[in-house]
């Protein structure tokens, strides 16, 4: 594997210090490699084998020229604000429905230049076993520090545009997101993907949530309609005290994704709710890991998967509460349900409790199996045919999480999207 | 609550006198072929014990697991040592040394009492060495094999070979392979088909001689249509340097075959303070070879310094059924990992796994286990249950299940909980008059039932006294 590393140091000029960083992590990675199934977190998205078998030549992305943007997939009649991203590169914003003064985004190509700000961001760049981390911090070259401040309320959603277009084929595209969200504030994010003709590419991006005081973050994943791409994403939020992160992935369109959520709720009465659907088919792979820290009192913390898996697709969950000592009067749980739907496909979950205090209530429950016969009987005899049955199951499976949604508008929006999808689906 | 410390000693902790044949200390192929000498073993085993002996010295020591142990010098231990009036061999219980005798008396089984009372034959095995077999010759009218297994070496060569490591292979893992290249002695049961065995089969284990690694391998066949119910249990005296307990168990099971193993395991847990008690490194490994085969592991873990050990069923044949009970007790600074393997392999296989957890002092208590169901495992169906109770804000309790899935028309359920004893219940019982101790192994002992009721009534008894004791002093 050759990434031009120096190449791309010479074109992606940036401060000494982070200079010393890349060559640092590049150094690690090169050790490393891609992880492969021998690491417990990687045990079943085997990304070594991945890579090597469905790209022939990846390289680093590293185009200098900034090409526009396809208009034509932003999205219509939902009032929305925007950040465009294409291949990774901020491309612009706008912030038209909201107060400017509260709202501050910056390109991290421009925080990489400037001493004062990049030692603000200086300590996300550390040491981790991860090999995708370490490739992440070397190559990452673009993204974006977005700062809002305290006691502001969004008047509509914002969509990040992550798009995707023929420069970057058979590229391993690294970024970063920086969001920090002031006391009080309130926003929903969706984050939104989408790739032209159907190329192959590989995403690597790091988020980094900051979620101060009454503040609540609700993240919405989407990327629904079938493509051909490669996907690591790593969430990491800090959540202090009264703060809600509502995450809820909808996920359905790549070839492989590996979600990461590691949530750290350091403050008290902090809440994380992960919610997700995995609606695979094909030969998709996907797996959601969490890692839900408790780290002080009365902290909450929910988990809702569903998944439904087709043809030769993959799926696998791999869910962690971790309670602290000092986290007493935690309430967390953990809900994974699958219904393996063929005879090739195959899931695996792994729902895990780490636990060191004593007054808590911790629980988690993992099912996978069919769908259940009996209620196939019962809406047969109400005159159904086999096939409808079946759709109406996994519809009414599925849309049990959609249903948790807190936000009207976000949930008929995905709710759209959803029926879109499934109706295309043979069950 | 008041907190309140009762200082209570290990009960079983002592030792007892008796000149032991040793041999040298370290690992090496003399010492290998010095246990397979004084074991009158035939060239093939000794073949086979080096087999896994060279396969050792490729391998490295495991360390994912949870609680981790200062590293243990393999050199330094003793891999072979037997009280000396083994070497002629009594033939009847008046000629066993009575030290030995003494020592199962304050232990809690009279030898002779327990064969006249209760009809369990017991293969006692103090450190190494079987010495005392009882009831053999209404077993043998049955057709019933059981015996130390460097005997049935001997006599019944043909079957040893046949399925020795045929369930743990001796590539198997570090400690499994270690087990293959010194094990000294253990039990051998034979159920011929269509025989029901009309006892528990018992062997008490204990570990005496300071210093000697305890690698006992049991294997147990039960033939087609065949029954039978094998109860374990431990005790080992009082000791300052760690001990380690690599055993392997093998389980067979033929055509509509059925086994039934149970666990009491007591071994010196330390002191208060964390410091000596016993490694418990085991392997427990059952095959389910034939159609409607069952193998059924109960475990009740209150003792070791640690406890690292996964009693697995592979589930090969159609209808095939796999259980697992456990009820693992981590008191002080006590460590277990421990959990289950249910691989299913033939079709309409079944498994159901239930296992509590309780945590308290320092402790630290991991429920880690594998369900697996390969592509071909058809209408498999697994349903389990871990449940964890923590005490104090000192101790941790883990769950770390893994669930595969291969197959579209198999069905798994999974269900964890974590908590501590409510103020209620312990109110509850207070204002009927049980003092807090009294309440907290009520309320115990209700939480592990489900386990406690699987356990044959000789067992019932004494591991719910167990529980009890095992916790005293832990709740303030």
């Amino acid at each position: 594997m050759n990434f031009k590393f120096e190449e791309f140091q010479k074109s992606n000029l940036a401060l000494k210090e982070l200079n010393n960083i890349r060559i640092n992590c590049y150094e690690k990675f090169k050790n490393q490699g891609f992880p492969t199934k021998k690491q417990e977190h990687w045990k079943y998205t085997d990304l070594k084998n991945i890579i090597s078998n469905n790209f022939t030549n990846l390289e680093i992305f590293n185009n200098k020229k900034i090409s526009t943007y396809n208009e034509k997939f932003i999205i219509k009649d939902f009032k929305h604000n925007k950040i465009i991203l294409l291949n990774g590169n901020f491309i612009e914003s706008d912030f038209s429905h909201e107060d400017s003064k509260k709202i501050q985004i910056a390109p991290l190509k421009k925080i990489f230049e400037n001493k004062k700000e990049f030692d603000k961001i200086k300590n996300y760049f550390n040491d981790d076993q991860n090999s995708m981390i370490s490739l992440n911090h070397a190559f990452a070259n673009d993204g974006i520090i977005l700062d809002i401040g305290s006691d502001y309320f969004f008047n509509s959603p914002l969509i990040i545009y992550n798009f995707f277009d023929n420069t970057a084929e058979n590229k391993i595209i690294n970024n970063k997101i920086f969001i920090s969200l002031g006391e009080k504030s309130n926003l929903s994010l969706i984050d939104f993907y989408k790739c032209e003709n159907n190329i192959k590419y590989f995403n690597n991006t790091i988020h980094n949530y900051t979620i101060k005081k009454k503040a609540t973050l609700k993240k919405f994943n989407i990327d629904v309609s079938l493509n051909n791409s490669y996907n690591y994403n790593s969430v990491k939020i800090k959540s202090y005290s009264n703060s809600i992160f509502e995450n809820f992935l909808f996920s359905l369109g790549p070839n492989l994704i590996k979600n990461e959520i590691h949530c750290n709720l350091l403050e008290e009465f902090s809440s994380c709710f992960v919610n997700g659907i995995m609606l695979l088919e094909g030969n998709q792979q996907h797996e959601l890991k969490t890692n839900v820290n408790h780290k002080y009192e009365n902290c909450k913390s929910s988990q809702l998967i569903k998944s439904v898996l087709l043809d030769n697709s993959n799926g696998t969950y791999q869910g962690k509460i971790s309670v602290d000592k000092k986290a007493q009067k935690t309430n967390g749980y953990q809900l994974s349900k699958a219904l393996i739907l063929s005879e090739k496909s195959e899931f695996n979950s792994k729902p895990e409790l780490e636990i060191y205090a004593d007054d808590v209530k911790c629980s988690h429950g993992s099912t996978t199996g069919n769908i259940d016969e009996n209620s196939i009987f019962y809406l047969m005899t109400r005159g159904l045919t086999r096939d409808q049955a079946n759709k109406m199951i996994v519809e009414g499976f599925l849309n049990e999480v959609i249903e948790t949604i807190t936000d009207t508008s976000i949930q008929v929006f995905i709710s759209k999207l959803f029926n879109e999808r499934i109706n295309k689906i043979n069950i | 609550m008041k907190p309140q410390e009762i200082e209570k000693e290990y009960k079983y902790g002592f030792t007892t006198d008796i000149e032991s044949i040793r041999a040298p200390k370290g690992l090496n192929e003399e010492v290998i072929k010095f246990i397979s000498n004084i074991k009158k073993e035939p060239a093939w085993m000794l073949e086979w014990r080096l087999k896994a002996f060279n396969r050792l010295k490729k391998m490295k020591e495991p360390d994912w697991q949870k609680p981790k142990y200062p590293k243990i010098n393999y050199q330094d231990l003793y891999y072979y040592s037997a009280p000396k009036s083994s070497s002629n061999k009594p033939k009847n219980l008046s000629e066993v040394d009575p030290k030995l005798i003494e020592t199962y008396k304050k232990l809690g089984i009279p030898l002779n009492e327990q064969k006249r009372l209760s009809g369990i034959a017991v293969d006692a095995v103090f450190d190494s060495v079987s010495v005392a077999t009882t009831f053999k010759d209404e077993l043998t009218k049955k057709g019933i094999i059981f015996c130390p297994i460097s005997e049935a070496i001997q006599k019944h060569p043909n079957l040893v070979k046949k399925y020795l490591g045929s369930v743990i292979p001796i590539t198997d893992h570090y400690f499994a392979t270690l087990n293959s290249a010194v094990f000294t002695d253990g039990s051998f049961v034979y159920i011929p088909e269509g025989v029901r065995c009309p006892m528990e089969l018992s062997t008490y284990f204990r570990i005496n001689a300071s210093e000697t690694g305890q690698f006992e391998r049991t294997l147990i066949i039960a033939d087609k249509g065949s029954y039978v119910s094998y109860l374990e249990g431990c005790t080992a005296p009082m000791r300052d340097e760690n001990q380690l307990h690599a055993a392997n168990v093998e389980l067979v099971a033929l055509d509509d075959a059925e086994i039934k193993y149970s666990t009491v395991q007591n071994w010196y847990p330390g002191d208060k303070d964390g410091i000596g008690g016993i490694y418990n490194f085991v392997t427990k490994r059952g095959a389910c070879r034939g159609r409607n085969s069952k193998i059924s592991w109960t475990q009740v873990e209150t003792g070791s310094a640690i406890t690292w050990k996964y009693p697995s069923c592979i589930l090969q044949g159609d209808n095939s059924v796999g259980e697992f009970y456990s009820i693992a007790i981590t008191n002080n600074h006590q460590k277990a990992d421990t959990g289950t393997k249910m691989i299913h392999l033939g079709k309409n296989t079944k498994s159901k796994i239930i296992s509590k957890g309780i945590s308290a002092g320092f402790a630290d208590n991991t429920y880690r286990g594998l369900v697996k169901i390969s592509s071909k495992a058809n209408n498999a169906r697994n349903y389990t249950q871990c449940d964890s109770l923590l005490m104090g804000n000192k101790c941790g309790a883990h769950t770390i299940p893994y669930i595969e899935n291969k197959n579209f028309s198999s069905k798994i359920e999974h269900e964890a909980t974590t908590s501590k004893i409510s103020e209620e219940q312990l109110f509850y019982c207070n204002q009927r008059g049980l003092n807090q101790e009294e309440a907290v192994s009520l309320i115990v002992n209700g939480f592990c039932k489900e386990v406690l009721q699987q356990l044959p009534m000789e067992f019932a008894v004494e591991a719910q006294k167990l529980v009890g004791i095992s916790l005293e002093g832990s709740v303030g």
